[in-house]
């Protein structure tokens, strides 16, 4: 019986010093952001109005965009003037025409992310020569531009 | 209660004349906007610009009975408004000796730009002598006076 208590009590003596030394085992998991399920956003900040003063040859009529896009992608804005570059006055009876300046009418953005504080800008640029304002009646004229925006690739 | 109401009245009125200039913002949901460009042409010209050339003088013959002359306009005016420049004897012919040679403007008295903008745009007027005065008056030299007044007219 002592015996067997003796090699009891050394097998436990055994176990309590020895350290265990377990294989190492190296594992990975993937932490994912499905971006494919959030919606792409931009915002392109456009002016309501942009007076131009009589006799004035070029007015810069300035917008800014920032996104939020997929990787690669871009906002492109296109400005067009409508009724074919013609300003009436209210009895639609007088016209001041005017153009938009060749390479201010399109812009496309740098980044797909463009933080508000720092939106990118850019002008496109009305032109009124002054052969226009010298047959053009004094009077008070509108017009319009219209600002398109679309994804690009960039 | 009255000041009430005529303050009311009185923001009303203030904001139904206001004309709002926000900006419009384009995103995924609205690809387009627009941008009004405005000339404020009355503010920026008022009635706009004018002028008239007459001529220095209108050099007649003896014995001529009509005598056409010519005038200028140039303007850049409000869209209804036309310059009219209207014709007036001021002075007979008249000589050195006080002694007169009765004429007339004929015709059209009065001239009315064709448009608002118009670059120099003749106008004729023909002045008329009887040939009685002709035949009555002494060998001289005369001198006579048209006045041109030019103003602004609704078109």
């Amino acid at each position: 019986m002592k015996k067997v208590l003796s090699l009891v009590l050394a097998f436990v003596l055994m176990f309590t010093i020895c350290i265990p030394v377990f294989a190492e085992y190296v594992g990975s998991t993937p932490v994912r952001v499905d971006g494919s399920t959030v919606g792409a956003s931009y915002t392109v900040t456009i002016p309501a109005t942009a007076t131009i003063t009589w006799g004035q040859t070029e007015k810069s009529v300035e917008y800014s965009v920032y996104s939020q896009l997929a990787t690669g992608k871009g906002v492109k804005v296109t400005v067009n003037a409508d009724a074919d570059g013609k300003m009436k006055n209210a009895a639609n009876t007088a016209f001041l025409e005017y153009s938009l300046k060749s390479g201010t009418t399109e812009y496309t953005t740098t980044k797909s992310v463009i933080l508000s504080e720092n939106a990118e800008k850019s002008s496109v640029v009305v032109q009124i020569p002054t052969a226009n304002w010298d047959k053009a009646s004094i009077d008070n004229y509108v017009g319009t531009l219209t600002f398109s925006a679309e994804l690009t690739n960039i | 209660m009255k000041k009430v109401i005529s303050v009311v009245l009185a923001l009303v009125m203030m904001m139904a004349v206001m004309v709002p200039a926000f900006a419009a913002t384009l995103d995924v949901n609205t690809q387009s906007g627009n941008s009004t460009v405005l000339v404020d042409g009355i503010t920026d010209k008022g009635d706009g610009t004018y002028s008239v050339e007459i001529p220095a003088s209108v050099d007649l013959i003896w014995g001529d009975t009509t005598k056409a002359g010519e005038y200028k306009i140039t303007s850049q005016v409000q869209t209804d408004k036309r310059v009219k420049v209207t014709l007036a004897k001021a002075k007979d012919l008249t000589n050195a000796a006080n002694e007169t040679i009765e004429f007339a403007v004929a015709d059209a008295t009065t001239g009315i730009a064709n448009s608002a903008v118009v670059n120099n745009e003749a106008h004729t007027f023909n002045l008329t002598i009887d040939a009685s005065e002709w035949a009555a008056a002494s060998i001289a030299t005369y001198e006579g006076t048209i006045t041109f007044t030019a103003e602004l007219a609704d078109a």
